[in-house]
């Protein structure tokens, strides 16, 4: 083998000399068919592999055989061969190749014609990607692919989106997709990946797209392919872009003055205090502050009039703790190559800064990308990259979290001041003449009910959460094809992620003030090693085209912890340990998964119109038992591509029309926990003594979760691919799920984990593409997404057939029923006579049906007293993009849109409690809460008992919305004026993010819940920027 | 040629199956935790090791299970408050933050509420936590001291776990023994009773494994972390007067005295250390489980910058226990205002408006970072447990008197009960024991046993909202007293049906 070798070498050697040899100097300009020069078109000698591609101005020079042809060839154009004839100088025009098959998808293991694949992918270029002002790629996801749902539930610059692929994927095992990027699994986190170095992202759906990665591909693949050189096409480009971050969605509409709150809290204490004379004694202690002068202390006559005189203070908690930020992004990159080799390099920088302080993301970030062809057989290619990220986050994660600004500055009643005032309302000046903040603790006199020693505009400055991530990813491979038509490859990749984080509360005020300041230390190392072989060989034999390939893959990830916190810090502004001298905690550990697979992959085509693929993959999964760890999955898919047909091919208005289907299973192991099958004991101190408790109940049987996709599909394009249409519908089982079966908490076990109960998803989805203008000055392009699904679970285990399973509280699956469907207590309005929440209550009549009864809620019953109060499924859910090009302006808009299921609106329930959080804001309509005056209303009374919201019906609403996604506004700069600027080409562009957002309710963005619950999240960000966009 | 390629591609084949990894690639294990066989590796090693187990049931005994819910369920000492909450000595007067609030309103019983899930939860988890032990430790009793000492204390910490619930969960013994009680699940589980079996049928196991424990633990040397003979026979004297067997629950509590010497000054040192001389058994606070906020003390000491502040959510004692102490007690200083300990000087605007400045309470002091250990069982409980048992057998009042003036000597200086009798001396001996247990958790037992009545409107001042509650004036067998199953146990337990359900 290895003479062949040399021999193959020596052959392409010689004949390349000898074609030197009678070589002439050739030039040419390239142009299209509006005679515009083509840059970077490749032109070769055939029979060689010499060639060159055109320059800024379309024009070419190589040397070629007097008597020689040459190819020229462009994305998007028909190539065209040309007799050099003896002519010195050629002019070559292109013709735009309306038949081609436009587009090459990255599919496992390899790449795809998208016309003849059989499976099902989306595909989402680098060019739509590089719109999105998004620091983290997941969210730029949003509305583009058809049949995924983009939860961005958090608008923190660097956070990640959550990311569901058809429907609901698991209820307890993971449900987002797997991210592979260059080709291998990905372990490192998404917010490292610079999106301008991504070339195209392919999002596979259907079994027969993902079964190569038939483990965890149950929930779908998301295929990053970042950027490489192109031979003969040296670029330089540089961007540029600055904007403003501000906040994209408002407070709800909560009382803003203590005019409007104090008068609804003195209400409360009429009611439960029984007098207005007793209210009005109680309500100044009650609250705790007097946010007037002159009324001598009492807030409200005992008859209810507001004793409303001058106003202390009129801080604004809101303006005092948000501010907009500033986002910056610069990527230089360079490209190019020759025959041999082909490189992509670049560095990137981004700054994007939150609306609160410490809330900013910065990366720096480095690429290098390079292959290159040793020789006709052997080819290597080596990716690296990294990044070394800066997160600073702010806690914002629940309703119930007093350092969570986005809850706080709503829910603090609008009576407190965010600065220290004495009675006359003057602020008091510390002993530096400097304003001081007041965190409700007595420190000046006063105490707030709620929220005491809080002060979020203080603490969000003065504490750290600060995380570095060190981000390496290396890819590389080699090929080698020994014969013809066979090929080897080996693959390695390697994700290592470093991260050290720290975390610092202040002792000078807050939480921490106790313990004279409190600080954690974190750091964490995860590696990832992926290797695989793989072996394949093609073969085409007149009409027909075989292929096959066989693989093995192994996934090794191990996570090294270690933390450590101390408290009782020195100098009040030095987080580090050596400033502190009380250890409190210290903990380390290490978690490991491996994965090893088998797989193999037949490919059939035949003349250029049948394609069928079958897979198979067989995984071992560290996470199961040794006698339960093996699972295989399968796949076949067909692709008939009907517009090849002679029947068709003449039909001059269909471009293409193909039909597709597939079907196969695929995997999820990713339960909760590492070591499911195995039961955990946590190490505990007690004293100077060991205390040891099970935490977690494990179950040898436990294996693999299973899901049976069918997809069957249409792509279909017409009028010179001016319409497109691709629609795909898809009826996908989910057997023996992956679940934590709740126990009885009496047997003191929380849950063990099992493969129990079914789940189906059944949809369609679509992309509607059309170019219904096209000239040579303009283009009007709009595309269509669209999707929509069923969910439904079945086979649950015979105990809970009937009554079903409950989980997080609001949600019941029953047998034929969805995941997250809402069961939960049902108002029945309020007693007008007393103003209590009703509730409906089953009950039996004398003879034995059941009836509905509105009860008070001690008399409900908890179980049986659940109704289906609507699910949080959406009924449809898509996007819309409309681009726009006239001379050298470009402009897109992009929005995406939900329409139907229902959000629990706990912000909402939370602003709209009985009252029994003295100092806690509520909604305005909570105006219409019963009194004796006001009884026809659905708002109860005013006194504080819990029962009066235990029902969530009151609080669900429609989660329909629609988001101006991105606008933006390009100009490309005439040729004359760059090339005076000896540039290849320069736009400059403003663009928007999160323009507008259209919901039920104002300060409810459903977006950032994919459950269905909202909570105080981080609002996402509207950022509006300027660019420029530079080729060199 | 061809056969050239069938060649080669066998051997690619073959070399494809070469890179397969070694057969323990995919065998990983825990290092958070420690993984099942390796525990019961560990434990046959050392059956010392076991005690790691009893020390876990300790911990949850103190801080509650993983599934806490809010800063107010957070274990035993949480229980105790809100033991005292449904009662008439003690008040939240704010609403809000840890709702000790809805305690007081006796709302927080409902099946879907924290309250009766953490606490269900709490108790339910020790014991199958000590049921993995005591079935280990079983087959080696008579064996070692060791052995028979911490199977003596699961035992102890499983009837304990019961009494707990079957007084929360059901009224007591003496109203209806076969009325439903709550699950029983034990160390072999084929005598488990998964539906609510009866009330007797779970004091059947208390009185079986305190019997046990006592026996077990006697002249055990144990540390005031762990239950020893003198705590297991105050557990069992308590279980004893709910079974109404008098006698012996005399004989146990006097035994229970035996443990600890009645505290003088230490009464006044704050209630924060293992080390009081009549502390019988507690847990001893450390760095690592300090809870700061959630912690007892954050939620009893009004003077640290805590849950108890005033103008957030302080505790008060009530003017109708506190107003009847005598001025001599020296436990008169558990409660009412005290600039001395005001260090960090906070305002008391609200409490004196309220007018609730006698009834701040002092008994609970920590210094500002909360630390201090906690104390679960004193030897004062057992004098009055022992006067009462005494008292209730009929005829021998005078070791009642005996009892009683034990302690009350220690309390009030010249203290004498002889001239006290009949209902007299019965009624001295419950009030004081309300006095001395007050911030405990134990009045709600005793007046559910006793069948007392509530009136907190003998107090002048009382939260007006109680009145729309109609939680002013009611007696002991109210329903509002005694919890419902949890929600998510009735959602998860096949044997037990809605109609098992408490109103």
């Amino acid at each position: 083998m290895v003479r062949k070798l040399v021999l193959s070498l020596v052959a392409v050697l010689g004949v390349a000399f000898m074609a030197l040899a009678q070589n002439q100097q050739v030039s040419g300009t390239v142009t299209d068919n509006h005679g515009n020069p083509v840059v970077g078109a490749t032109v070769m000698v055939d029979g060689t592999n010499q060639g060159t591609t055109t320059g800024a101005d379309g024009k070419f020079v190589l040397s070629a055989p007097a008597n020689g042809t040459l190819t020229v060839s462009f994305v998007g154009y028909e190539d065209n061969t040309v007799q050099i004839a003896g002519k010195s100088s050629l002019k070559i025009a292109l013709q735009e190749d309306t038949h081609a098959i436009d587009d090459v998808i990255v599919v496992a293991y390899g790449t795809a014609k998208k016309e003849s694949f059989t499976g099902s992918v989306s595909t989402v270029s680098g060019e739509t990607l590089k719109k999105m002002q998004v620091s983290n790629v997941s969210k730029a996801l949003e509305g583009m692919v058809p049949g995924m749902q983009v939860a961005s539930q958090s608008g923190q610059p660097g956070s990640s989106a959550d990311v569901s692929i058809r429907g609901i994927g698991s209820i307890n095992a993971g449900s987002s997709p797997l991210y592979i990027v260059d080709g291998a699994p990905y372990s490192g986190s998404i917010a490292a990946i610079n999106p301008a170095d991504i070339e195209s992202i392919s999002v596979s759906k259907d079994a027969v797209s993902t079964a190569l990665y038939g483990s965890r591909a149950a929930n779908g693949l998301i295929i990053i392919t970042t950027k490489q050189g192109s031979a003969m096409r040296n670029q330089v480009t540089f961007d540029a872009r600055v904007g403003v971050n501000s906040r994209g969605i408002s407070n709800y509409d909560v009382m803003e003055t203590p005019e409007e709150y104090i008068p609804v809290y003195f209400q409360y204490l009429v009611n439960t205090e029984g007098s207005g004379e007793a209210a009005a004694n109680i309500i100044g202690a009650k609250l705790g502050y007097n946010p007037f002068i002159g009324n001598n202390g009492v807030l409200m006559t005992a008859d209810g009039q507001l004793v409303s005189t001058e106003r202390r203070y009129y801080d604004s908690w809101e303006d005092e703790v948000f501010a907009n930020g500033m986002r910056q992004e610069y990527n230089v990159s360079i490209s190019g190559g020759n025959q041999k080799m082909k490189h992509y390099m670049s560095v990137g920088y981004l700054n994007d800064e939150g609306i609160l302080p410490k809330s900013d993301y910065s990366r720096y970030s480095a690429r290098a990308n390079a292959s290159y062809k040793v020789n006709d057989n052997i080819d290597l290619y080596g990716n690296l990259s990294y990044s070394h990220g800066v997160q600073n986050a702010q806690n914002i994660s629940s309703l119930s979290n007093f350092s969570n600004s986005f809850m706080f500055v709503q829910q603090i009643a609008p009576i407190y001041p965010v600065y220290a005032y004495d009675q006359e309302g003057q602020l008091i000046l510390d002993k530096n003449g400097k304003r001081q903040y007041d965190f409700g603790d007595g420190e000046f006199g006063e105490t707030r009910p709620w929220g005491k020693a809080q002060n979020p505009a203080a603490t969000d400055a003065a504490n750290l959460n600060e995380t570095l991530t060190d981000q390496l990813s290396g890819r590389a491979g080699i090929n080698i094809s020994p014969l013809e038509g066979l090929k080897l490859s080996a693959n390695v990749s390697y994700d290592m992620v470093n991260q050290a984080n720290a975390t610092f509360m202040t002792p000078s005020f807050g939480d921490a003030v106790t313990y004279n300041g409190t600080g954690d230390r974190v750091h964490q190392r995860n590696f990832s090693l992926t290797s695989n072989q793989l072996i394949s060989y093609t073969k085409t034999l007149g009409d027909h085209g075989f292929s096959v390939m066989a693989g093995h893959e192994s996934y090794k990830w191990k996570s090294r912890y270690f933390s450590a916190t101390k408290r009782n810090f020195y100098d009040p502004e030095n987080p580090e340990f050596n400033n502190a001298i009380k250890m409190t905690d210290i903990t380390s550990y290490t978690n490991e998964e491996t994965i090893e697979s088998f797989f193999g992959n037949v490919h059939y085509e035949y003349g250029n119109r049948y394609y069928l693929d079958a897979n198979v993959r067989t995984d071992g999964s560290s996470r199961f038992h040794k006698d339960n760890r093996w699972g295989t999955f399968w796949s076949v898919g067909a692709n008939w591509r009907l517009s090849q047909e002679a029947f068709l091919k003449d039909v001059e208005w269909i471009t293409n029309l193909a039909v597709k289907a597939s079907y196969g299973t695929t995997g999820n192991n990713s339960i909760g926990n590492y070591y499911a099958y195995q039961d955990q004991y946590s190490v505990s101190p007690d004293g100077e003594n060991f205390a040891v408790t099970q935490v977690y109940w494990g179950n040898k049987d436990l294996s693999w979760e299973m899901t049976h996709t069918l997809n069957l599909g249409v792509n279909a394009s017409f009028f010179d691919a001016r319409l497109k249409f691709d629609a795909e519908w898809y009826d996908k089982t989910t057997k023996d799920m992956l679940y934590n079966m709740p126990y009885p908490p009496s047997s003191g076990i929380t849950s063990v984990p099992m493969n129990i109960m079914t789940m189906n998803n059944t949809g369609m989805e679509f992309t509607l593409a059309g170019k219904p203008v096209k000239t040579q000055d303009m283009e009007l392009e709009i595309v269509l997404t669209g999707s929509f699904y069923e969910n439904k679970v079945k086979d649950l285990p015979a105990a809970k057939r009937e009554s079903g399973i409950t989980h997080n509280a609001y949600y019941k699956i029953l047998n034929g029923g969805r995941v997250w469907d809402f069961h939960y207590l049902k108002s029945a309005g309020v007693d007008p006579q007393t103003g209590d929440r009703l509730y409906w209550h089953r009950d039996t009549d004398a003879e034995g049906n059941e009836v509905l009864t509105k009860v008070g809620y001690d008399d409900v019953d908890t179980v049986n007293d659940r109704f289906y109060l609507g699910t949080a499924k959406p009924d449809f859910l898509g996007g819309i993009t409309v681009n726009f090009n006239w001379k050298n302006f470009d402009f897109s808009i992009a929005g995406s849109y939900q329409l139907g299921g229902k959000v629990y609106d706990g912000m909402y329930a939370g602003f709209m409690h009985s009252g029994s959080s003295a100092g806690s804001n509520w909604h305005r309509d909570i105006k219409n809460a019963w009194t004796p005056e006001n009884t026809d209303t659905n708002i109860p009374k005013l006194n504080g008992n819990m029962g009066q919201n235990q029902a969530i019906d009151p609080y669900l609403i429609d989660g329909s919305y629609f988001n101006i996604r991105n606008i933006t506004l390009g100009y490309t700069l005439p040729q004359k004026w760059v090339k005076a600027l000896k540039m290849s080409s320069v736009r400059v562009y403003m663009t928007a993010d999160n323009v507008a957002l259209f919901s039920k309710r104002q300060g409810l963005d459903p977006r950032q819940y994919i459950a269905g619950q909202s909570s105080a999240n981080y609002s996402v960000l509207r950022t509006v920027s300027g660019g420029v966009s530079i080729n060199f | 040629m061809k056969m050239n390629n069938i060649k080669s591609l066998l051997l690619l084949g073959a070399t494809v199956l070469s890179v397969a990894c070694s057969s323990d690639f995919l065998e990983t294990e825990p290092t958070s935790r420690v993984p099942g066989d390796r525990q019961n590796e560990l434990m046959l090693e050392d059956p010392a090791r076991i005690a790691a187990t009893i020390s876990g049931a300790y911990a949850t005994l103190f801080c509650g299970t993983p599934l806490i819910q809010s800063t107010d369920d957070r274990g035993m000492t949480s229980y105790q408050v809100v033991a005292d909450m449904l009662g008439d000595d003690m008040m939240n007067i704010m609403n809000g933050g840890p709702n000790y609030a809805y305690d007081m309103q006796l709302i927080f019983r409902m099946a879907g509420y924290r309250r009766p899930v953490s606490m269900w939860r709490q108790f339910y988890y020790i014991i199958s936590t000590v049921n993995g032990a005591i079935g280990v430790l079983k087959s080696g009793e008579g064996t070692s001291d060791e052995i028979d000492s911490m199977l003596g204390q699961a035992l102890a910490l499983r009837a304990y776990s019961y009494y707990w619930l079957i007084n929360f969960w059901q009224h007591p013994y003496s109203v209806d023994p076969e009325a439903k009680g709550v699950p029983l699940y034990l160390d072999d589980a084929t005598k488990n009773v998964l539906d609510r079996g009866t009330v007797a049928g779970v004091y059947a196991v208390i009185d079986q494994d305190l019997k046990d424990a006592c026996r077990l633990l006697k002249d055990k040397a144990v540390s005031k972390t762990q239950i020893s003979e003198y705590t297991a026979a105050g557990m069992y004297a308590n279980a004893l007067m709910f079974l109404g067997r008098y006698s012996e629950a005399a004989s146990y509590a006097e035994h229970a005295v035996q443990g600890g010497t009645l505290a003088t000054t230490d009464l006044l040192s704050g209630f924060n250390s293992l080390q009081m001389s009549e502390v019988l058994f507690g847990f001893n606070m450390t760095v690592d489980w300090n809870m700061i906020y959630a912690s007892f003390m954050s939620m009893m000491n009004p003077y640290v910058d805590g849950y108890a502040v005033p103008g957030y959510y302080p505790i008060t004692a009530t003017g109708n226990l506190v107003d009847h102490i005598n001025p001599n007690d020296i436990r008169k200083n558990w409660f009412g205002y005290k600039d001395e300990l005001n260090t960090n000087g906070f305002s008391f605007a609200i409490v004196q408006a309220l007018g609730c400045m006698d009834y701040v309470p002092n008994k609970f002091l920590s210094p500002n970072d909360f630390t201090a250990d906690l104390i679960y069982f004193r030897v004062a409980e057992f004098y009055f447990v022992a006067a009462e048992a005494y008292y209730l057998m009929g005829g021998h009042e005078a070791d009642a008197r005996r009892m009683l003036n034990a302690v009350m000597s220690k309390r009030i200086t010249g203290y004498d009960c002889s001239n006290l009798s009949g209902q007299a001396l019965y009624d001295e001996i419950c009030f004081q024991k309300r006095v001395e247990m007050w911030g405990e958790g134990r009045r709600i037992f005793d007046a559910k046993r006793r069948n007392e009545n509530f009136d907190r409107s003998k107090s002048a001042y009382y939260p007006a909202a109680l009145n729309s509650y109609d939680a002013v004036k009611y007696s002991a067998r109210d329903q509002r007293l005694i919890y419902q199953i949890p929600t998510i146990e009735m959602d998860n337990n096949e044997y037990i049906k809605p109609e098992d359900q408490n109103e």
